[in-house]
């Protein structure tokens, strides 16, 4: 069955029920009423017939009472005889009072004579004169000579003043004429009590009726009760008929309304009790009761229709809305098309997510395309956005909190960077608002959009604006933005910069005759080659054309070492270049400017260096130029020295000195050190002070190192075998040869080679050459140790005098600077030294010498101090290996 | 007097207030205590130790026919009587009129024990032209302290008779004789019995017909644990009254009265009534 059947079977039901609901209701209601007015009228009729019953049995018992008081007071008039109208009046009274005076419902018992007055009273004495005559009881007993009791109409007494009915009796003379008359007032207000309690509502009507008709009493009781005469009404017919019974009247003799009255005759005496309610007052109940079926009946029919029309009309409310639904649907329907079409069709992610923990709850589709991670993927792995999407959700919890805070919605955008599962790398960025937030968790929604391709852009652009496309290397802009940041540093730290400007010679040539294309693989060659040559930490760029520009940092003044790079790099460039089959050489010339001596600015220092380049370029091809020449004779000076140095040992340039070392305690010769002197052909004898630098700067000490190590040993050796006399030679070692891969074989090698005994040979090493690197040059200390040789320290309180590495170090001997030997004893400070050093060599178990020796009173204090040898110029200069053998002989002759 | 009116009012309130008005709280009602006027022949008088007296046998007799133990105890004089009852030492007064004041501590019978007829006397042969009680107006007359009329002659007296009160019958009847006073209006068989008992009463003459009469009850005390016995008391009264037994012991005491009057020949007698006997 369809919604619509559904409308029109429901529909029909209403208006059924709007039809037979009322029809119902009345049907119901006119019955339920009636029955009601039925059981209303019913019970009214029982109440009067039960009330008038009790009505007529209180009138019974209480003018049988009355009677029976009247009678007492008779017998006893009679027995004694007792005449009022004599000196009995007081005994009367008492009579009187005896049978009155405790009965409720009587008044006053008093006498009448037969001539109408009254004779005594059980009130008054004397009895005030009363005439009667004109009352229905003395007409009565006066008419009629019956002993019976008589009940008067309602009276007003003359001597109490009350309303009261009189109940009397006559008494006779014996011939049956009336003597007295007997009465007992009884007092209305006692039935009125009685009456009233029976409550028998409102405009209920009680009464007491004489036989004749007359009212004897009525509820309520009014002063007109002596007039009221029901002979004419209804009661008595009923009563002749019935002595109790129920009729209605529609016209009340009494009230004149109509009425349900119930009533009873008494059997002992004239009267008939009487109750009546008003039909009106018994129905009340039924009215309202009817009233209110009725009322009820017409508000309840009201709102069935009312809510039948509220029904009917949400039955039209509910055609419509499915009428709208149906709309609403299709453009549902539509609108969640147009959504996933806008969605899919969103060249990004469209997401929502769940803070604080970042939660995915919805993911396009096209999260798989974009991300290379499906939706599911995306959705399932609650830490997704932190784990593949790289991205911080701290942050962004805090950021959104934060937007919350300043009521705003948007969100920093994100960028991920990410690798999707087969490898890509993939840009993405997320757009996010907050869309949300309930309690402490705040919905967020984005949209993530791929940027790689713009990230490429960027890069591509990044690279154009700072890299040369050709060679990829750092364009002018770059080296400017290097040079300056590394001008900043050095000014901070002392720094010093050189900046090597090369322009390659004939590269027109090559572009003309071989084409553009093979001039930039020319460029491309140079630049590799270039590069080739440069520590990690240079810069190498291509400024434009052909000009390429080097920039060395240092932390130290290094004029050499540029100097070097500077004929590296032409050494390399100058190499054959094969391009295109095609060989050719390519000349470099290059200028050279250095901070800080040459430039403080980026500026200065490019252009000074333009200028040495250009300085170079006029020099002809192939050379190089720095902006200061006096630098660059210098560096020329120390290239040409370090050449000849290299050559030195080949051409037998260099001779070794030996300056005797002497035992304080017996002032023998018991060593010597090894001095080396350069006597460079046309300069003559050169300092060691000036090339040994050079050779350890350039590396040349390692052949000469090894020239004199060699050479040493092998004159010790001499002497031991020639002259036989062991002499401890003792070589000094600088630090590069220490750190020489080859040193420790080049010392196995020199001793084997000259067959000097191992103890005989002593290495000279200064503080500074175990300062670089102590792990690798206690490491092979001991190495050399191992094979017997004797270690000292050379110059030693100069360098960072350490006891953790004297400690450490494997060393026999320390040698006290000459500089702290100068000049004990007068200086206090040297003299407190050079104790300090002797004392704390023997506390270690070393040997020491003191260097520079040259007077008597420095060879006494270091005694005194318990020096153990000496060397200076007291004992000798250096000398050669010949004088020191004659030396040795000598001494050994005068021992 | 605040918080004693409060102690009062608690007090009433409590199960034992539910009792009559003025009884003892917690007293049970064992044995009642009867006193009377002890000089007021025939009605009650105290002679040889015991009460004697129409109201007190007709008191008697209706305790004894609702079976509650009694005595007759000699209180005093009326005025120390009263005050007995004031304060529930007496239970039960007899022969006593009805007045205001009294009920402030008596609870009287609804049914009174019988009428006492009110005389007005005057010296012999003294001319007193009496046909009702406006004949008295103008004259002087002598009342006895503690005896009354009735609420008519009593309110007539009060608002047109000039009265003067003695403490007792016999100064009335000595201010009579001299003259002191015009009339002496007083209960009639007392006063007769006072007059018969001097054999003053061929001195004095009752002026016809009488006065009034007056009611003469019984009443309890207030403070009477015996109370609640008040309407059988007088439901009694009224049985003994319509059967003549009150009627009996009235006369009783009434005919030795009336038998010495007559044997004085007396002429104070109620005219035709002095030879009947009831």
């Amino acid at each position: 069955m369809t919604a619509s059947n559904h409308i029109r079977n429901m529909r029909r039901a209403l208006v059924a029920l709007a039809i037979f609901f009322p029809v119902f209701y009345a049907v119901f209601a006119g019955i339920s009423i009636r029955q009601d007015y039925q059981n209303a009228l019913a019970r009214a009729e029982s109440d009067v017939r039960n009330i008038s019953s009790s009505l007529n049995e209180h009138a019974t018992r209480t003018i049988g009472e009355v009677d029976s008081r009247l009678q007492g007071a008779i017998a006893e008039i009679e027995r004694r005889g007792l005449d009022p109208a004599g000196p009995d009046a007081i005994e009367l009274q008492d009579v009187l009072k005896w049978h009155v005076q405790d009965l409720s419902q009587a008044v006053t018992m008093f006498v009448v004579d037969a001539g109408g007055s009254v004779r005594a009273s059980s009130l008054k004495y004397p009895t005030p004169p009363v005439d009667v005559r004109d009352r229905d009881y003395y007409r009565y007993h006066l008419s009629v000579a019956n002993p019976d009791l008589f009940i008067s109409r309602p009276v007003k007494s003359r001597l109490s003043g009350r309303w009261g009915v009189v109940a009397s009796r006559r008494i006779s003379h014996p011939d049956g004429s009336l003597k007295l008359i007997v009465l007992l007032g009884m007092n209305l207000d006692y039935f009125n009590n009685f009456y009233r309690s029976l409550k028998i509502g409102n405009g209920g009507l009680l009464a007491l009726v004489r036989n004749d008709g007359w009212v004897l009493m009525e509820t309520p009781l009014t002063d007109n009760i002596m007039d009221k005469n029901l002979a004419n009404s209804m009661l008595l017919e009923q009563a002749s008929q019935s002595a109790a019974g129920v009729y209605h009247i529609e016209r009340g003799a009494l009230t004149g309304a109509a009425r349900v009255v119930g009533y009873s005759a008494s059997k002992a005496y004239p009267v008939i009790a009487l109750a009546s309610m008003s039909r009106e007052v018994v129905l009340q109940a039924w009215l309202r009761q009817a009233g209110q079926i009725a009322l009820i009946g017409a508000i309840s029919t009201a709102m069935l229709l009312t809510l039948i029309a509220l029904l009917w009309r949400r039955l039209n409310d509910l055609v419509a809305t499915q009428a709208s639904l149906g709309r609403k649907n299709e453009a549902l329907e539509t609108s969640e098309r147009r959504y996933h079409e806008l969605v899919d069709g969103i060249a990004g992610i469209v997401w929502e997510a769940e803070l604080p923990e970042f939660r995915l709850t919805f993911v396009s589709a096209n999260a798989a395309a974009i991300s290379g991670y499906s939706a599911e993927e995306w959705l399932s792995d609650p830490n997704f956005w932190h784990d593949k999407l790289s991205s911080n959700v701290d942050g962004q919890r805090a950021e959104a909190i934060l937007a919350l805070n300043s009521h705003t919605s948007v969100l920093r955008p994100v960028e991920h960077h990410i690798f999707a599962p087969d490898g890509r790398e993939i840009w993405l960025r997320s757009n996010i608002v907050v869309a949300a937030a309930s309690g402490d968790r705040i919905h967020l929604r984005g949209v993530t959009v791929d940027i790689t391709q713009q990230k490429q852009s960027e890069k591509r652009l990044f690279q154009m604006a700072h890299f040369d496309q050709l060679t990829k290397l750092p364009n002018r802009q770059t080296l400017v933005d290097r040079l300056e940041h590394g001008l900043a540093i050095a000014a901070r730290g002392n720094g010093w910069i050189a900046v090597m400007l090369m322009d390659l010679d004939e590269f027109k040539t090559i572009n003309d005759s071989l084409g553009h294309e093979a001039g930039n693989k020319v460029l491309v060659e140079v630049g590799h080659r270039i590069q080739s040559c440069l520590r990690p930490s240079d810069t190498l760029a291509r400024i434009g054309g052909d000009e390429f520009v080097v920039l060395v940092e240092h932390t130290e003044s290094d004029i050499l070492m540029v100097e070097q790079l500077a004929e590296r790099i032409a050494a390399e460039v100058g190499e054959t270049i094969a391009i295109d089959g095609n060989e050719f050489y390519v000349g470099l010339s290059m200028g050279i400017s250095l901070y800080p001596q040459d430039g403080q600015d980026c500026e200065t220092l490019m252009r000074n260096a333009d200028t040495a380049l250009y300085r170079a370029k006029a020099a002809g091809r192939n050379c190089r130029r720095f902006f200061d020449e006096s630098m660059a004779q210098r560096v020329a000076r120390r290239l040409d020295m370090d050449t000849a140095l290299r050559r030195a040992v080949e051409r037998n340039e260099l001779r070794l000195l030996y300056q005797p070392q002497t035992a304080l305690g017996t002032g023998r010769i018991i060593g010597a050190e090894t001095l080396v002197r350069w006597v460079r052909p046309g300069t003559g004898m050169v300092s060691p002070l000036e090339f040994i630098p050079l050779a350890e700067e350039s590396g040349t000490i390692i052949p000469i190192g090894d020239w004199i190590l060699g050479s040493a040993c092998h004159q010790a050796a001499a002497w031991r075998r020639d002259k036989q006399f062991d002499l401890r030679i003792a070589v000094n070692i600088t630090a590069r040869q220490i750190h020489h891969k080859g040193f420790v074989g080049q010392v196995r090698k020199a001793l084997e080679e000259s067959g000097l005994p191992a103890h005989l040979l002593e290495l000279e090493i200064t503080e500074g050459s175990i300062i670089d690197s102590i792990e690798e040059t206690v490491s092979k200390l001991r190495q050399v140790k191992a094979l017997g040789v004797t270690v000292a320290i050379d110059d030693f309180g100069t360098g960072y005098s350490s006891l953790s590495y004297l400690k450490e170090l494997p060393i026999d001997r320390l040698k006290i600077d000459q500089s702290f030997v100068r000049d004990i004893p007068l200086n206090p400070h040297d003299c407190a030294i050079v104790r300090t050093i002797i004392a704390m060599a023997k506390n270690l178990g070393l040997s020491v010498i003191a260097e520079g020796v040259e007077t008597q009173e420095q060879v006494d204090f270091l005694r005194a101090e318990g020096c153990d040898e000496i060397q200076g110029f007291l004992v000798s200069e250096p000398v050669t290996a010949d004088d020191l053998a004659i030396r040795c002989a000598d001494a050994a002759a005068i021992s | 007097m605040g918080a004693l009116r409060l102690v009062m009012l608690l007090a009433a309130m409590l199960p034992g207030a539910a009792m009559p008005a003025g009884a003892a709280p917690g007293a049970q009602c064992k044995r009642v205590i009867v006193s009377a006027d002890p000089d007021d022949p025939p009605y009650s008088w105290y002679e040889n130790a015991r009460f004697h007296g129409s109201a007190v046998d007709i008191a008697v007799l209706a305790l004894e026919r609702i079976r509650l133990p009694y005595e007759i105890r000699h209180a005093g004089t009326l005025p120390r009587v009263l005050d007995a009852a004031t304060t529930g030492a007496v239970d039960l007064v007899v022969d006593l009129e009805d007045t205001p004041e009294r009920r402030q501590y008596l609870a009287y019978s609804t049914v009174s024990m019988f009428t006492s007829p009110i005389a007005v006397f005057t010296g012999a042969g003294k001319k007193l032209d009496y046909k009702d009680w406006e004949s008295l107006v103008g004259l002087k007359g002598g009342i006895t302290v503690n005896n009354s009329f009735g609420a008519g002659l009593g309110d007539f007296a009060a608002s047109r008779l000039v009265l003067q009160p003695a403490d007792s019958i016999g100064l009335n009847f000595t201010r009579l004789s001299s003259g002191q006073i015009d009339y002496f209006i007083h209960s009639y068989y007392p006063a007769l019995a006072y007059l018969v008992r001097h054999k003053l009463d061929k001195e004095f003459q009752l002026i016809q017909p009488f006065a009034a009469t007056s009611d003469n009850f019984a009443a309890w005390s207030r403070r009477s644990p015996c109370l609640g016995k008040l309407r059988e008391f007088d439901a009694a009264l009224s049985a003994m009254a319509r059967s003549g037994e009150v009627r009996r012991i009235l006369e009783t005491h009434l005919d030795p009265v009336r038998r010495q009057r007559d044997r004085r020949n007396g002429w104070i007698a109620p005219a035709g009534r002095a030879s009947r006997q009831p």
